[in-house]
């Protein structure tokens, strides 16, 4: 025959392969738990993070995840520290 | 989607355009396109063995068949062609869509 048949010629784009990707962990919720100018208790967190994106200032400690938490009552400020970084300090109120 | 054009003059068919993609499942489990394609290449082969029609077209996803040919024969192997693709057609038209005019 002339013309051989290509029992497919009308398909559409060739067979979709399926795709080894499509997963993705749970959000670990990081970021700021206290609001710059608010006031917080001692050891309520105040910053999750991965690494030191923001440091440890003045009454705040960080935890072995690196979390950032507070030593004392009073409010929280987020300051800059040095060129390029932060960092957080919880002030006792007078 | 696939669409087949069917123009006519003076009641003879002088073109068959066919063309698009079917849609109806991948590439390799397309039911809807195995048939028009079994009646759309075959229709060209008996075109070719049966008669002295020439212009046949058959490129990319897109067969186009011409003639001028309004002989008795030439015009009952191109209208037994239509019904066939219209058989099709007729239970699959969320995938084929046919149009006849007469030009």
């Amino acid at each position: 025959m002339k013309f051989t048949l290509d029992i497919q010629f009308f398909a559409s784009k060739k067979g979709v392969s399926s795709t080894k990707n499509g997963r993705d962990s749970a959000g670990r919720r990081l970021g700021a738990k206290v609001a710059d100018g608010q006031f917080c208790t001692a050891g309520s967190i105040i910053y999750r993070q991965r690494g030191t994106r923001i440091y440890p200032g003045k009454n705040v400690s960080k935890g072995g995840d690196d979390t950032l938490f507070a030593l004392c009552d009073g409010v929280v400020k987020y300051e800059r520290l040095g060129r390029d970084k932060k960092q957080v300090s919880v002030y006792p109120e007078a | 989607m696939i669409q087949i054009s069917v123009y006519t003059h003076e009641g003879m068919i002088r073109e068959i355009r066919v063309s698009g993609h079917s849609g109806s499942a991948e590439k390799g489990k397309d039911l809807i396109c195995a048939g028009v394609s079994a009646i759309t290449f075959g229709l060209c082969n008996a075109l070719d063995i049966l008669t002295d029609v020439q212009d046949i077209e058959v490129n990319g996803n897109r067969i186009v068949i011409r003639t001028d040919d309004t002989s008795e024969k030439v015009q009952t192997i191109l209208q037994a062609g239509v019904i066939q693709l219209e058989t099709i057609q007729e239970t699959a038209e969320q995938f084929i869509q046919m149009k006849k005019t007469e030009v």
